[in-house]
């Protein structure tokens, strides 16, 4: 609430975009400051066994037996087809959006980034590669298929 | 995990995602994090330092005027100047003191490479900013010297991986809440940075997520805008970027005499109440095409919304106002300022730099604890650990090497050091059998050495800026870093 009352008010006091940027920043500086303050220093003696209490420890990642060809394909699902697949989703968005051609533009390529990234994250996440390479696949092609059928924006 | 159980108002809720998922989102993020960690320490690592960019040129051009207020007639003058200075076909582009920045600066460019650049004095007068280190630095941020397409997509891919790893990292962490508020120092090298790593990446996400996005679009801007035209516009990216950019004024290369600028100036203003002048720009100087282009900006807003343009006669060509402007444009004139923190002043300059250098923490801890996991479970990879130090120290030791080049030998090709210091680092890490650890101090003293020769030496040539303070200090901590502090 105190993070939010602030942003709002250095976007009232110094204009909406710059405030709010201006909130991003500090508060995230000043959080870091405060966590700063409040540091503690771990116990040497008692650490193993901290660290050995049942539902206490960080979770650990997925060991998986390593083989080529799905480590290939989870490079190009999270690579060019994840791409791909975010670029046909962010063209459909440059072209059906409502509203003025150059907004659904850059709104479209602030998604593309976004839509990539959390491609990337799903393929790299999910363990059954052929799913994920159908999805992948499927949105690209219906994608772009859709949006050229919509025509210029 | 979701057995991960978080109290809050009297209820327990649990984590979204199952224990094994989470698991599994860990193992992406931690694939990821190995695949990119290089390139993104080092997008970020010179992103931090480019953001006082304003800063580092003073630094390199101390005798380089830096003014407060540029009076109209002293604008005009300038520009007069280095119409004749700038090599034919160049555009001239002005940047006015800003209370966000000081320092009035001219640019003669031609695509997107300066030809010269100026300092501008408070009557005029140019001084060549020939700012050689931070230019390098600056491509090498936005496009790691590469090819302007392949480079960029590069630093966008990154910035994609980054946003990605910024959601796994989330994802992968149930108890995000409980420990938000834990800094606990010490313990094992794990654990440890695990708890830096954490807090870094959770409470500066903000950030982190806007300028990976922000530079992710950045840096995939050609890769959309030819996807764009190749599906909608017959591949003609020049349709696309009108939809921006105002078309150029039909191509007449008689020659024109320059009109008197300083009038321009004023009358400019006059037709943009409420804002302050931030640019010039000069297409086809001394052309009967020329267009001159003066960009105001209001102290509300982020970025310049008002633009008047003039024809080569001196008549008002055209003109737009923010209540003229779409969401669009508006939103894209920002992601440059908001990516650079360049809006704010040095107090924003300060806290961006500091976060950015957050981020390199970040990056590096997380490699530090892929290596720590190796090593507790056995599998050491002494190689990596050598490689990793000569990344995480060895780039910073590079950039100060470059920067000690740049201000001795004038003539020296920076990137082409940069690259042979960053290739001699990885060969050393491939020889000396010395741990990763022991690697890494060695190092870090060698950058703290750098650092504050670099310092005093630039302090003693010429006046003392706060760039040779930080220089000293931060050398000076990067040497004493890890010793125990001895009771007076």
């Amino acid at each position: 609430m105190v993070l939010i009352g602030a942003a709002v008010l250095a976007m009232l006091a110094i204009g909406p975009i710059k405030g709010l940027a201006l909130a991003a920043t500090m508060q995230s500086a000043g959080a870091l400051a405060v966590i700063w303050q409040g540091r503690v220093q771990r116990q040497p003696a008692r650490m193993p066994r901290a660290e050995a209490v049942v539902g206490d420890a960080a979770p650990e990642p997925l060991e998986q037996r390593a083989r080529l060809w799905r480590g290939v394909l989870r490079v190009l699902l999270a690579g060019p087809l994840g791409m791909v697949a975010a670029l046909a989703l962010a063209l459909c968005l440059a072209v059906y959006l409502p509203g003025d051609p150059r907004t659904r533009i850059v709104l479209s390529g602030l998604a593309m980034p976004v839509l990539w990234g959390l491609a990337m994250t799903w393929t790299l996440a999910d363990r059954r590669l052929l799913r994920a390479l159908a999805v992948l696949v499927g949105t690209s092609l219906l994608g772009l298929g859709i949006a050229a059928l919509g025509g210029a924006a | 995990m979701s057995g991960e159980r978080n109290t809050r108002s009297g209820k327990a809720w649990r984590w979204p995602l199952s224990p094994e998922t989470v698991r599994a989102v860990l193992s992406g993020h931690g694939a990821l994090g190995i695949a990119f960690a290089g390139v993104i320490y080092l997008v970020c690592l010179t992103g931090a330092l480019t953001v006082f960019t304003p800063d580092l040129q003073h630094w390199e051009v101390p005798r380089a005027p830096v003014v407060t207020t540029l009076s109209d007639a002293a604008a005009g003058r300038a520009l007069t100047q280095a119409a004749q200075a700038a090599p034919p076909g160049a555009t001239l582009s002005l940047t006015y003191p800003t209370p966000a920045k000081a320092g009035a600066v001219l640019m003669a460019y031609r695509g997107n490479r300066a030809d010269q650049t100026w300092a501008v004095a408070s009557d005029g007068t140019l001084v060549p900013l020939d700012a050689r280190w931070s230019d390098f630095l600056l491509h090498l941020h936005v496009n790691l010297h590469l090819p302007r397409a392949w480079g960029g997509f590069l630093v966008g891919l990154t910035g994609v991986a980054l946003l990605s790893s910024l959601v796994s990292g989330v994802l992968a962490h149930p108890r995000v809440v409980r420990d938000a508020f834990h800094l606990r120092l010490g313990g094992s090298r794990r654990l440890a940075q695990a708890d830096w790593h954490n807090r870094l990446g959770v409470w500066a996400l903000p950030f982190h997520a806007t300028l990976a996005l922000t530079g992710a679009l950045l840096g995939l801007s050609t890769l959309i805008v030819a996807a764009l035209a190749l599906l909608l516009y017959r591949g003609d990216r020049q349709q696309v970027y009108r939809l921006f950019i105002d078309p150029p004024p039909p191509a007449d290369a008689r020659a024109m005499p320059m009109p008197d600028l300083a009038t321009l100036l004023t009358r400019a203003h006059a037709a943009m109440p409420g804002a302050s002048p931030q640019s010039v720009v000069i297409e086809r100087p001394g052309r009967a095409d020329m267009r001159v282009s003066v960009h105001g900006i209001r102290p509300r807003n982020l970025v310049p919304q008002d633009d008047v343009q003039f024809d080569a006669t001196g008549r008002i060509a055209a003109q737009e106002h923010p209540q003229d402007l779409s969401t669009g444009i508006k939103v894209l004139g920002g992601i440059g300022q908001v990516h650079f923190g360049w809006f704010g002043g040095a107090p924003v300059r300060v806290v961006y730099g500091l976060l950015g250098l957050a981020l390199c923490v970040v990056t590096s801890s997380g490699i530090t604890i892929w290596l720590a996991r190796r090593r507790d479970r056995g599998r050491a990879a002494p190689g990596w650990e050598r490689i990793w130090a000569v990344i995480a120290w060895g780039q910073p030791l590079a950039l100060a090497l470059t920067a000690a080049l740049a201000l001795t030998r004038p003539d020296a090709p920076l990137a082409k050091a940069w690259l042979g210091l960053t290739l001699g680092l990885v060969a050393v890490a491939g020889v000396v059998p010395l741990p990763g650890l022991s690697l890494g101090r060695m190092l870090r003293q060698a950058m703290g050495a750098v650092l504050v020769t670099l310092g005093c030496a630039h302090a003693m040539l010429g006046p003392i800026t706060t760039v040779d303070a930080v220089l000293v200090i931060g050398g000076a901590a990067a040497l004493l870093w890890g010793r125990p502090l001895r009771k007076i």
